[in-house]
C-alpha cells in the first residue's frame, strides 16, 4: 500500500499538477507589463502650411465671420482661438503659431458668399507629428513573458514590470 | 573496470545511453530542423542556455532566476519540471541533459579521476535557494551573483557563440562597411544596450559604450567571473565525473528530491546481492550499492543495473525480492533500498 501511495498515487497527482501548471500558465496566466510607445498624431495643413484644427476642415475659405478671426462657434473643442487658452486634445495651440482658425490671409475677402473659396482650395495635406513617449499598459500571458525574459525585455521597477526596450527587440539575454 | 555479463534488460539498455543522449542534444539544439524550430515561450526539462543559436526551448532555471526577478511564479517552468520530476526523477540528468551528456564524453578521456565528497551533493540545495531564488527576488537580475551572470552554461552554449559570431562578423566585413546598430539583429549589438553594462562583473572587461559612430561595435566578451568559473568547469570536466551534475547543478538538486517517489526508479535488491563488489567499481560515484541507489547524487545511469541485485522498476511493478541468489551475511539485514 505503501509503494503505491509512493511510486503510482504520488507521481500521478504530481504529474497532472505539472501538467495543470504548464495549461494554465499557457492560457491564462499574465501580468500587466507597461511599455512606452510614442504618440503620434495626424493633422490636416492648409494650402498655408497652418494646421487646421480637427473638425475645421470644412470651414477653411468659409464664412466671413471666422476670417476676422473671432471664436468659433460653442461646441467645437479642440479650437483655441484665444492666447493662452488651454487645448483639451493637446494639439498645439495658436501662441505656437499653428493652431490658428483660416483667416484673412487666405486672401478672401468680405462679399464672398460662404463655401466659395472652396472651390478653388487645394486639399488639405495631411501631416504626422510625434509627441512624447507615454506609457502604456498591455496584459501579457506567461508564454510571452518567458520569451522576453529570454532577451532580458522585462525588469521590475518601482513595482511593476516594464519593457526595456522601445520598438525591435534586441536578439540575446544581456546575462 | 570488472567486466560482467549483462543479464537483465536494463543492463543491455545502459550501452544506448550515449546514443540516447545525442538524440536529445539533437532535439535542444534544434537539430532536427537546421535551426528553424524556436519555442523559447516553453521550457525543456534540462539544463541548457537559452542563448545559444541554437536553442530551441528555453532553459528552466533561467526562467524561474528571472520569473523570481519579477517577482512572479513561473507556472510553465515550474509545472515542466514537477510533471517530468515526478515520473522520471533523476533519469533526466543521466539520459538527457546536454550538460550533462558533455561531461559524460570529457570523462571518457583516460585522465585521473577524483572523486568529489558525499556532502559536495549539498551544494546544489544552497545555489538553488540563494543564486536562483533568493537572490534574483531581493536584488533583482542585476546582481554579480545573479545565476545566469555565472552560469556556465551561459558562458559556454550562449557566450562564447555570441563572441565567435561578432569577432568573424567583425573579419569577414568589408573595411568601410557601416557601423552596427545597437538593436541590429547582430548578437554583438546584445552586449552594448545598457542592460548590459550592468550586469557584468565590474572588474572584468565588459562591453564598453560605443564611442563614435563610425567606430564598430564593441566584442561582447564574457565578465571575469563567469570566465574563471567556466575554466574551472572545463578543466573539472577531466579530472571529476559530471562536477557540475555533483556539486552546483541546481537543476538536479529538484529532479534529485524527486527521485523518492518518482514513478520510474531503481530498486536495490538486497537478498539478490552476492557482495561482488563490481557494481561499485562499476559506479562513477563509488560507494556501497544500497546507498548508491538512494543518493541524492545519482543520475541513474543504470550502469549498475549489469547486477541482477539492481533493478530499474515502475510504479506498477511487482515487488518480487529478485532472482534468488546466496543471501548475503552483510545485506541480508539491511533493509530493501529504493532510488
Amino acid at each position: 500500500m505503501v509503494h503505491w501511495l509512493q511510486r503510482v498515487l504520488l507521481p500521478a497527482v504530481l504529474c497532472l499538477l505539472g501538467v495543470g501548471a504548464v495549461i494554465y500558465g499557457a492560457l491564462w496566466h499574465s501580468a500587466a507589463v507597461i511599455h512606452q510607445e510614442e504618440t503620434k498624431i495626424t493633422v490636416s495643413v492648409d494650402a498655408t502650411g497652418k494646421v487646421v484644427p480637427p473638425g475645421m476642415e470644412h470651414w477653411v475659405g468659409a464664412a466671413p465671420a471666422l476670417m476676422s478671426g473671432d471664436l468659433p462657434a460653442a461646441g467645437m473643442d479642440g479650437i483655441a482661438s484665444a492666447p493662452g487658452g488651454p487645448d483639451p486634445s493637446g494639439l498645439p495651440t495658436p501662441s505656437d503659431g499653428m493652431g490658428s482658425p483660416p483667416g484673412p490671409g487666405l486672401g478672401l475677402g468680405p462679399g464672398f458668399p460662404p463655401g466659395f473659396a472652396m472651390m478653388f482650395m487645394p486639399p488639405l495635406s495631411k501631416t504626422t507629428l510625434s509627441g512624447e513617449p507615454v506609457d502604456v499598459e498591455t496584459i501579457e500571458l506567461e508564454t510571452k513573458l518567458v520569451r522576453e525574459v529570454t532577451i532580458g525585455g522585462v525588469i521590475l521597477s518601482d513595482g511593476v514590470l516594464r519593457r526595456t526596450y522601445m520598438g525591435t527587440p534586441p536578439s540575446l539575454c544581456p546575462t | 573496470m570488472a567486466k560482467h555479463k549483462r543479464g537483465p534488460r536494463q543492463a543491455r539498455l545502459a550501452r544506448w545511453r550515449i546514443w540516447v543522449q545525442v538524440g536529445f542534444a539533437a532535439l535542444w539544439l534544434d537539430g532536427f530542423f537546421a535551426g528553424l524550430i524556436r519555442l523559447h515561450s516553453f521550457c525543456s526539462p534540462v539544463f541548457h542556455c537559452y542563448s545559444c543559436p541554437l536553442a530551441t526551448f528555453a532553459c528552466p532555471i533561467g526562467v524561474i532566476a528571472n520569473f523570481s526577478a519579477l517577482h512572479t511564479i513561473p507556472l510553465i517552468a515550474l509545472g515542466t519540471l514537477l510533471a517530468v520530476g515526478a515520473f522520471a526523477g533523476t533519469f533526466v540528468c543521466g539520459w538527457a541533459c546536454p550538460f550533462g551528456f558533455l561531461q559524460d564524453i570529457a570523462a571518457k578521456l583516460p585522465l585521473p579521476k577524483f572523486a568529489l565528497p558525499s556532502w559536495t551533493g549539498y551544494t546544489r540545495y544552497v545555489v538553488l535557494a540563494t543564486l536562483v531564488v533568493a537572490i534574483p527576488y531581493l536584488y533583482g537580475e542585476k546582481h554579480r551573483l545573479f545565476f545566469c551572470s555565472v552560469c556556465p552554461a551561459g558562458a559556454l552554449e550562449g557566450g562564447l557563440p555570441n563572441l565567435v559570431g561578432a569577432a568573424y562578423d567583425r573579419l569577414t566585413s568589408p573595411p568601410d562597411s557601416s557601423p552596427v546598430q545597437p538593436d541590429a539583429a547582430d548578437a554583438s549589438a546584445a552586449a552594448s544596450q545598457p542592460l548590459a553594462a550592468t550586469t557584468a562583473d565590474a572588474n572584468g572587461p565588459s562591453a564598453q559604450e560605443k564611442k563614435s559612430p563610425d567606430e564598430p561595435a564593441p566584442l561582447p566578451w564574457l565578465s571575469r567571473t563567469k570566465t574563471i568559473i567556466l575554466a574551472s568547469f572545463l578543466i573539472g570536466i577531466f579530472f571529476a565525473w559530471r562536477p557540475w551534475c555533483t556539486v552546483f547543478c541546481p537543476l538536479g538538486a529538484i529532479f534529485s528530491l524527486c527521485n523518492r517517489f518518482s514513478f520510474v526508479y531503481l530498486r536495490f535488491h538486497p537478498a539478490s546481492c552476492r557482495n561482488c563488489a563490481v557494481c561499485r567499481s562499476v559506479c562513477r560515484h563509488g560507494g556501497p550499492p544500497e546507498d548508491r541507489v538512494g543518493d541524492l547524487t545519482c543520475v541513474r545511469c543504470l550502469e549498475c543495473s549489469g547486477c541482477q541485485a539492481v533493478g530499474l522498476q515502475t510504479g506498477f511493478s511487482r515487488q518480487a525480492v529478485g532472482p534468488s541468489q546466496p543471501a548475503c551475511p552483510v545485506r541480508s539485514a539491511k533493509r530493501d533500498t529504493t532510488a
